[in-house]
């Protein structure tokens, strides 16, 4: 008893103490986040533009300012324009794998079947609880062109299976086909989110119109799920960026002859192989920059179906 | 209810037309999709030459451990888990109590922008990694927590989508049910814990469980900062496999990647419907 009033005491000295600052109980509660976020996200980015002016090997004690030679050495690197190409075409299988392909499987599963939606989905997300590196393993044996089930399938059709992670062309694809497999379903499931909330009754209303599926899509489903769609564009965008790093990391490293390099990788190469931070953080920044061209475009298209509608 | 199952009748007569043509999609794409899966596990019990001979079949019939006691020899599998399961939990704990605490100071604590401290923090979730990978990286050697499990937790101790799943989900929560605490004289972190916490228990449990996932997999960073093996998690140990694609290491390679799958997909089994409820409120709405 007597235990309890001291603390309702103690306790009623606290709050008077947060009564009496109140502002700096408002940070209290922020302050965590924030430090982090600064600490972590933001300056880092200033921090990177900053190196992307010098020349540096991350080692030596000093830095030497030489403006905008990092990016011109860059863009005169035939090493940066293979990566800049190679990143083009992962972004593009990765939006085929990771945000067209779920988009369709979730109108089909969120509106054109009636019977094991919830079965379907729980199993397709679940190459998604996988780690990239764990992907990385399994496709590298399923994409083994001596004895891997891909080659055996190759074999039943009497064709040889391709070198997969050793000829160029070829290796871009079986890495987004890695990462797209182990990132499709946690797309897909956002994208259901939205399709179930698309109402019932427009669609029965077109079908007594007899509009096709295909119509349905995209004059009732598309228009009402473009926000979700906007948001999948974009961590696809991100993915195709950034995940195909760990494959490339474990199975390739960016080889044979820069063949599956990308943007990501080449900026850990720059840094953490040749030494060359001012060039890393130059590569770096260019990406940033194109990563927001690109949302500035989409948010601009995204409108643009917005109004029409 | 009745509405609802009135609704799903309907739905079944105007869509069973043709439904078996995306059945059969649906189930060809399901078998593909599994497919990895259920091979990764399969071989993991399978012998060198009973790999090679196999072709498609992931069965065999004569299954071995040999490659999961393999693997315990040559990779210290327990000091891997235990390595993983120390960054998992900093993380996790750290982040839930991050986004909470945030989360709710941006609610109900009558912020004078709260939108604009938010909005700040989702667009940090399209920050790419590639951008802050190496600032980071000397912020942290600079700490002297290079080579450290700490120094991979560092970064990652509050985290922008468990602030703005959790925001999500407080919203809910009619405002004058704080403010009438408030005005009982009810200080905020009484309030947090007694009556808040308890209604977004489904999204802050779902957000665990996400975070917990999400830093087990992880790879890129760990890669990063721990050089020493005794420090590997266990996708790291995974890559120590990489360099043989003569085939030597098929089977013990699949038991290490099957190992380092356990921990989610039990996590799943238990938590099937929360994580994936979760993330399907997880759509940008406007």
């Amino acid at each position: 008893m007597q235990d309890k009033k001291r603390a309702r005491q103690v306790s009623g000295k606290t709050q008077r103490f947060w009564k009496k600052h109140r502002k700096l109980e408002k940070f209290a509660y922020l302050l965590p986040s924030i430090t982090i976020f600064c600490v972590f996200m933001v300056w880092p980015i200033v921090y990177n533009m900053y190196l992307s002016t010098m020349e540096w090997n991350m080692v030596s004690p000093v830095k030497k300012f030489v403006g905008f030679d990092n990016y011109k050495n860059v863009f005169s690197d035939p090493g940066f324009l293979k990566a800049l190409g190679n990143t083009g075409l992962y972004v593009l299988l990765m939006m085929l794998f990771c945000f067209v392909a779920p988009y369709f499987y979730s109108y089909v599963m969120g509106k054109l079947i009636t019977r094991g939606a919830k079965v379907y989905r729980a199993l397709m997300f679940f190459p998604s609880l996988l780690s990239l590196a764990v992907a990385a393993i399994v496709f590298m044996w399923l994409f083994n062109s001596v004895s891997g089930p891909v080659a055996e399938i190759f074999e039943l059709f009497g064709h040889e299976s391709p070198h997969w992670f050793t000829s160029s062309g070829y290796v871009i694809v079986a890495l987004s086909i890695a990462t797209g497999w182990r990132s499709f379903g946690y797309n897909l499931i956002v994208f259901l989110g939205a399709i179930v909330e698309v109402p019932i009754e427009l669609i029965e209303a077109a079908k007594l119109e007899k509009a096709s599926n295909w119509k349905i899509f995209w004059r009732i489903v598309f228009p009402l799920t473009s926000p979700t769609a906007l948001y999948v564009f974009i961590i696809t965008f991100v993915m195709g960026l950034q995940y195909v790093f760990t494959p490339i990391q474990m199975i390739t490293k960016g080889g044979p002859n820069m063949a599956s390099t990308n943007l990501v990788y080449l900026i850990y190469q720059y840094s953490f192989q040749f030494f060359q931070t001012g060039r890393a953080a130059a590569v770096a920044i260019i990406s940033l920059v194109i990563f927001l061209l690109v949302l500035l475009l989409q948010n601009r298209l995204n409108k643009r179906v917005h109004y029409e509608n | 209810m009745r509405i609802r199952r009135e609704k799903e009748r309907r739905n079944i007569q105007i869509h069973s037309k043709g439904e078996w043509k995306y059945q059969v999609i649906l189930i060809v794409s399901l078998i593909i999709m599994m497919y990895p899966i259920v091979y990764m596990i399969g071989t993991s019990f399978k012998t060198l030459s009973d790999i090679f001979a196999s072709g498609l079949n992931v069965f065999t019939a004569n299954p071995t451990t040999a490659n999961y006691r393999s693997v315990f020899v040559s990779n210290d599998v327990l000091r891997l888990l235990r390595n993983s399961l120390i960054i998992a939990l900093i993380v996790t704990i750290s982040k839930i109590i991050t986004s909470v605490l945030a989360s709710y100071c941006l609610c109900f604590m009558n912020l004078k922008h709260p939108e604009i401290i938010f909005g700040l923090f989702t667009v940090s979730m399209f920050i790419p990694f590639s951008v802050i990978m190496i600032p980071n990286y000397l912020t942290l050697s600079q700490m002297g927590l290079n080579n450290t499990l700490l120094g991979v937790a560092l970064p990652q101790l509050a985290d922008a989508m468990g602030i703005y799943r959790i925001r999500q989900s407080m919203r809910s929560i009619p405002k004058p049910l704080i403010e009438a605490a408030r005005l009982d004289n009810v200080g905020h972190f009484t309030i947090l814990r007694r009556i808040v916490l308890p209604l977004v228990k489904p999204a802050v449990i779902a957000m665990i469980i996400f975070f917990f996932i999400n830093s087990w997999n992880e790879f890129v960073w760990p890669m990063l900062i721990l050089k020493r093996e005794e420090l590997y998690t266990i996708t790291l140990a995974l890559q120590t496999f990489m360099d043989s694609e003569s085939g030597s290491a098929w089977g013990s390679s699949m038991a290490l990647a099957t190992i380092a799958t356990m921990v989610p997909m039990v996590l799943y089994i238990f938590a099937q419907r929360k994580i994936i409820g979760t993330f399907m409120q997880s759509g940008v709405k406007e």
